[in-house]
């Protein structure tokens, strides 16, 4: 696989909190193809988290270069930010993050409807979207109705539905039972492999590292490890 | 689908929502029954001091105002009259001499003002001929019989029939007298008129003051909305201007009561902006309240892509469902109590007493609630203005949430 879609460069992340400096990232290196199956893994505080929130976007790198699909993050506006996110960047939460006011169906409906999809056409996907994460038959439940696992299973959906290039999921079996853990699994293996879609998991998970085709290991900000199977 | 997701977010804390809409509902009501009674009550207050002075456009001999006497006059009033009863929104126009006079009896004297006036013409129009108590109305514009108030009867001791003598000086300066007989006394409970005003026929004033059939010193006009005063009165200058006259507005000829009122509107006025503060923080607070206690949530749906501009309009359109919920429960709330104040009002006598006299216009103690559209529009309008405003700070806020604070854990 040559197809790189994330590239991070000697990337430092520094937070500054009263007079104290703290390191989370200490000049990270990492290139993710398009299609692979990685999980970022490594103990409380060691960056994971800071990793994928720079590599979403979200956050800002106190050094270094970071690319998604070959384009410099710090060379776009917060709108061609917002942007890229809507059209090219899925998000799993570890606490499902549904909108609550939002049926299932239209958790999933959401990031098409940003993305001014039609009406008609945004349906059907979700439909078809739904029926593949075994959610059809709940779309007009509210997110109070239903189980962690299924929550997470919607925002699968809503993270997949507008076929990103890349998926960036913290901890998606942290807050469910093993079985559901496993079920989710299957289903983000089975979109990765039928739609090839690129997932970026951050996970204490063991079930989750022993499915990912790589494993980066972090450890204070820096790679300790990265195995590919 | 904002639409959709800002209605359902509105109903997420709907105690809160409720608390809120009635604040509104509370702070429009207060609104509108404040103004809509103080309408009713300058409408009322102006249409006595009109009815019992003036009119609502009065038009007199140019240079009057500076220079009042019998010498001046304003000519063909008969046709002036007729013309301006022809002109839209006007509802009468009566033909008066005004002037003073000295009031004798044999025993004892007292300064009048005079108004002469046409009996059959006034009636209905002109307030004191409505309060005649004792006796009978002037039957003609010739006798010489004069209507007087009460406090003169009694000040001069005069009773039905009893004679009179009027001095006072004639078109030329020259002094006149003529003597009359009372034909009825009346008392409207404003000192100040019925102790002074002496009501005679306007065509033995004329002949008293050595005028021609058609002079007059005043056109006393009624509007069919006391509001058009100053209008009608710009729009009658050029006519009037043929006639010798000039038009002015009640608020000129009597600035007692205009000061009156618009004494009572700034109190009222601020009153209101007061109200509207109080209801416009309570927004302000439940609106914000939701946007902080949302943080995380938007944090998400920017992380998603939605872009700052549509979070921003999605609190916006929120708050403008708030505006339109509101003023829908401020109306059922509003209507029956303005229909209630309009048809039945307040009844202030037993506060206040019967006879109330302000700026020396009788007021009626029974208040009750008139609504102009403009009034309705202007603070229909402000209150939905008011929650819209109150949304924009929180919607700017919602719009600069960043979404790695907020979401804390990617």
């Amino acid at each position: 696989m040559n197809n790189t879609i994330v590239k991070m460069q000697d990337v430092k992340k520094i937070y500054h909190q009263d007079s104290v400096s703290e390191h989370a990232l200490r000049g990270l290196n990492l290139e993710v193809c398009a299609g692979e199956f990685t999980a970022i893994c490594g103990p409380s505080g060691s960056g994971k988290t800071t990793a994928l929130n720079i590599i979403g976007a979200l956050d800002t790198p106190t050094e270094g270069i970071i690319e998604v699909e070959g384009k410099d993050l710090a060379d776009l506006s917060k709108t061609e930010l917002a942007r890229m996110r809507l059209n090219r960047i899925g998000f799993i939460f570890q606490a499902y993050n549904l909108i609550p006011v939002l049926s299932a169906f239209e958790n999933a409906e959401f990031v098409l409807m940003l993305r001014g999809i039609p009406e008609k056409e945004r349906k059907e996907k979700v439909r078809a979207m739904l029926e593949k994460v075994g959610m059809a038959d709940m779309g007009d439940r509210r997110p109070d109705q239903l189980s962690g696992g299924q929550q997470q299973r919607v925002a699968i959906a809503r993270a997949v539905v507008a076929e990103p290039a890349l998926v960036l999921a913290d901890e998606p079996t942290a807050n469910v039972d093993s079985k559901t853990a496993d079920s989710l699994l299957d289903l983000m293996e089975r979109l990765n492999k039928e739609r090839d879609v690129t997932f970026l998991f951050s996970t204490h998970d063991h079930r989750v590292m022993d499915r990912a085709a790589r494993v980066v290991t972090l450890t204070d900000g820096t790679i300790t490890e990265d195995i590919r199977r | 689908m904002i639409a959709r997701m800002a209605w359902r977010n509105l109903w997420r804390n709907r105690r809160r929502t409720i608390i809120t809409l009635v604040s509104i509902a509370f702070g429009f009501l207060l609104a509108i029954t404040f103004t809509s009674l103080s309408d009713g009550s300058y409408g009322q207050m102006i249409d006595t001091a009109a009815r019992m002075g003036t009119g609502h456009v009065t038009i007199e001999p140019q240079g009057y105002r500076d220079k009042p006497g019998p010498d001046l006059v304003v000519r063909d009033t008969g046709q002036l009259a007729q013309k301006v009863r022809a002109m839209p929104g006007i509802e009468n126009a009566t033909i008066r001499i005004v002037g003073q006079a000295m009031a004798a009896t044999s025993s004892d004297s007292t300064g009048a003002g005079i108004i002469a006036l046409d009996p059959e013409s006034e009636q209905g129009v002109f307030f004191l001929l409505n309060h005649v108590v004792e006796g009978q109305q002037l039957a003609s514009r010739e006798e010489k019989k004069v209507l007087i108030g009460k406090g003169m009867a009694r000040c001069l001791d005069l009773n039905l029939g009893k004679k009179l003598v009027l001095t006072t000086t004639d078109k030329t300066g020259e002094i006149v007298s003529g003597l009359v007989r009372v034909a009825g006394i009346f008392s409207t409970g404003v000192d100040e008129a019925d102790k002074y005003i002496i009501i005679v026929p306007i065509d033995y004033m004329r002949k008293l003051l050595g005028y021609s059939k058609n002079e007059a010193t005043q056109v006393a006009v009624y509007l069919n909305d006391r509001r058009d005063a100053e209008e009608k009165s710009h729009t009658l200058t050029p006519l009037v201007a043929a006639y010798d006259g000039t038009a002015l507005p009640w608020s000129v000829m009597m600035p007692d009561v205009a000061g009156l009122i618009l004494m009572d509107s700034i109190g009222n006025y601020f009153f209101q902006v007061f109200i509207f503060l109080l209801v416009g923080a309570g927004i302000l607070n439940t609106v914000l309240m939701g946007v902080m206690e949302r943080l995380r949530e938007f944090g998400i749906m920017l992380a998603v892509g939605m872009s700052p501009g549509k979070l921003w309009r999605m609190i916006m359109t929120e708050t403008f469902w708030l505006a339109v919920v509101g003023l829908l429960v401020s109306l059922v709330l509003s209507v029956p109590v303005y229909w209630y104040l309009h048809k039945y009002g307040i009844d202030t006598s037993a506060w206040l007493g019967e006879d109330q006299v302000y700026g020396g216009v009788l007021f009626d103690p029974l208040m009750k609630a008139v609504f102009y559209l403009d009034h309705a529009i202007l603070i229909f309008g402000g209150v939905f203005i008011l929650i819209l405003a109150a949304g924009l700070y929180p919607a700017f806020l919602a719009a600069r949430t960043r979404p790695v604070e907020t979401i804390k854990v990617l």
